[in-house]
């Protein structure tokens, strides 16, 4: 398999509490396709797309105690495909990539999951994670709650107003 | 001698274009202000847990012992890190996780990641 990635031009990711459904549109979610399905994120990249210096977007990168039910297609200009380009063999099944859904996502409020924190000021903040190798990644595997699908989304933990940011999630689907 | 740091990965928060996070909320963020504020780059280094699929960002403050499998030569995160002094605990690395996760896949079984990837032997004399 290779590389691919989940990019959103332009969204904003709303302050959602945990264990909240996630509204359409404010959030990036990735998630195997199958209960055999397993994929790993290797890179996470966000930039603050805002106009004002008093938006802070509390971004967190976190598992989902609930699956987004029945995913939207994705539409243009949000976009996932090969880095390779037409080089490369699109796996069998692709992984669930949707920032819509019938019912979002809730993000797990369970403690003994991980979760990481990616905070910018919208105006002009840059956050980007990046393992050290595969082995190391943030790793998505099958469909169980909590421990498969991951959503990218602002979290109302600190109180903070979010504003437009960008973002591309790059992964391997195995 | 090799070192733990080949295992850390990299995050940015970078807001030296930008007016940065203030004091309070970054403090409710669990961030140091003087990090993420105007003109400040925040590089920190992060830690796949070797015990389960996530990912934790290192606190370089830390004073308590950090999670640490001798078995794996890892650091493990503080719920495995927990789990592992279980009287019943397994072992059972990211790794093997992945391999169980593969395994089930190219026989085209369903994977319980809440399964040990071997059946456990109870030796009765």
């Amino acid at each position: 398999m290779a590389r691919r990635l989940f990019s959103v031009p332009s969204f904003t990711p709303t302050a959602t509490a945990d264990n909240s459904a996630l509204a359409n549109a404010t959030y990036l979610a990735i998630g195997a396709n199958s209960a055999t399905q397993g994929l790993w994120v290797a890179e996470i990249f966000i930039q603050g797309l805002g106009t004002s210096s008093t938006n802070v977007n509390n971004n967190v990168f976190a598992r989902d105690l609930v699956l987004g039910a029945t995913p939207t297609a994705l539409a243009a200009p949000n976009r996932d495909g090969p880095m390779a380009g037409s080089m490369d063999v699109a796996p069998g099944t692709l992984p669930l990539t949707f920032t819509a859904a019938t019912t979002g996502p809730s993000r797990s409020n369970t403690t003994t999951t991980a979760q990481l924190v990616l905070s910018v000021n919208a105006l002009g903040g840059v956050a980007r994670w990046k393992p050290a190798d595969m082995t190391e990644a943030w790793w998505i595997i099958g469909q169980t709650v909590s421990v498969s699908e991951s959503s990218l989304s602002a979290s109302s933990a600190a109180g903070t107003t979010s504003a437009a940011q960008s973002a591309t999630i790059m992964y391997e689907p195995m | 001698m090799s070192s733990k740091k080949r295992y850390e990965g990299w995050l940015m928060l970078d807001h030296t274009a930008s007016p940065g996070i203030p004091e309070d909320t970054a403090r409710r963020m669990g961030l140091n202000p003087r990090e993420v504020c105007e003109g400040k780059r925040m590089e920190a280094a992060t830690i796949a847990c070797g015990h389960c699929p996530g990912v934790f960002i290192k606190n370089p403050d830390r004073v308590r012992e950090r999670g640490y499998c001798r078995l794996c030569d890892h650091y493990v995160c503080d719920p495995c890190h927990a789990a592992m002094h279980a009287p019943n605990y397994v072992h059972r690395t990211r790794w093997a996780l992945l391999d169980a996760a593969l395994n089930a896949a190219t026989h085209g079984r369903s994977f319980d990641s809440s399964q040990p990837s071997k059946a456990v032997s109870i030796i009765v004399p």
